[in-house]
């Protein structure tokens, strides 16, 4: 049951804060209507997506997956950078979509393993309970930041947690065998090892890396520039209408 | 599209040429062998073979390497350069008992 508790919990953290930011940032509230078009396209394109992997994973010499995962990160960011710029619901469709795809391929395969014990259903449970318990505590967070120091703090949040998924892009890229990550620059792991609890929200929610390599901080830095860069323009836009 | 992931993976021919492959096999969520020797200072190609009915998650933070290995089928993992030391990975899904170390040496201290 602590098992499959944890397992939940690792999974499922990371696109329960997306979704958190995500409906922080889309300010329009959501309809009937585009809260089934939304169902609908996180729906299909994720269990067409796990339903295909097995056969994926084979594809390119055994690398599919991999490929796979590096494109929906790609387009993660894609949408991230296009709904900062643009304020496009296909920006913000595309983003959870994508994020779903790419988050729950790891989770559901497991979950959807032919027996499933009253342990693990439990802890199954428990964990669902949980991590729905912190989207809510984040959501109320980032909107009492939004109220009292106005929107760039939470544009920074979610710029950084964008910005960490690209890191996350690079780990995957070297498990493919594409590049050689560069040795760490620095080791912060007796501060806050990134496997710890504090460790692994700080992951999750800003993209925390505690032996982070030269190659990993300039993807980040880079990659947050892009997104601030983008959420920038789109307010003095703003400003110009007005 | 086609033609960029094509010459995508022709550019990257050269990094996986003359790579040294091992492998290991997870059955009844154990891995075999547990403890496997591999050469420091090179990268190597890990092949997976998964025997088993369920999913499962390779998994280790030493590695920096995560990787869902799907049951019935072989999963490629690439690894290193790796200073020598030990690097101990896990199955995510069955921590218990899907354990597993990896024994980087310098290529002279290898045993045959």
């Amino acid at each position: 049951m602590i098992n499959s508790l944890l397992v939940t919990i690792n999974q499922l953290l990371p696109p329960a804060v997306l979704l958190v930011f995500a409906l922080v940032l889309h300010v329009k509230p959501l309809g009937r209507k585009r809260w089934l078009i939304l169902a609908l396209w996180l729906v299909v394109p994720t269990l067409s997506y796990i339903l295909a992997l097995e056969q994926i994973s084979q594809w390119f010499d055994y690398l599919g997956f991999e490929y796979s995962q590096m494109l929906l990160v790609a387009l993660l960011v894609l949408a991230a950078l296009s709904g900062l710029a643009l304020r496009l619901w296909a920006s913000f469709v595309l983003l959870l979509a994508s994020a779903s795809c790419l988050y729950l391929s790891h989770y559901l395969p497991w979950l959807l393993q032919g027996h499933m014990e009253l342990a693990r259903a439990l802890g199954v449970c428990l964990g669902v309970g949980i991590v729905g318990s912190f989207a809510i505590l984040f959501y109320f967070f980032l909107t009492w930041l939004a109220e009292h120091y106005g929107p760039w703090g939470v544009l920074g949040l979610f710029s950084m947690h964008i910005a960490g998924s690209m890191v996350g892009m690079l780990d995957i890229a070297a498990g493919a065998g594409l590049l050689t990550m560069p040795s760490p620059l620095v080791d912060l792991r007796t501060l806050l090892d990134e496997h710890s609890i504090f460790g692994r929200l700080a992951k999750v929610v800003v993209g925390y890396e505690a032996t982070p390599s030269s190659l990993s901080l300039w993807v980040y830095i880079l990659t947050l520039l892009a997104l601030l860069g983008a959420a920038n323009w789109q307010r003095s836009r703003q400003k110009c209408d007005i | 599209m086609q033609r960029l992931i094509w010459t995508l993976l022709l550019l990257s021919m050269p990094a996986f040429a003359e790579l040294k492959e091992f492998k290991l096999v997870l059955k009844d969520h154990l891995f075999y062998p547990a403890r496997m020797e591999v050469p420091s200072g090179e990268k190597i190609r890990l092949l997976v073979h998964n025997l088993d009915g369920d999913p499962e998650e390779f998994d280790s933070f030493d590695l920096n390497r995560e990787k869902v290995l799907f049951p019935g089928r072989i999963n490629v993992i690439y690894v290193g350069p790796l200073a020598p030391g030990e690097y101990f990975f896990f199955g995510e899904f069955a921590p218990d008992t899907a354990r597993g170390t990896l024994v980087a040496v310098p290529i002279e201290e290898q045993r045959p």
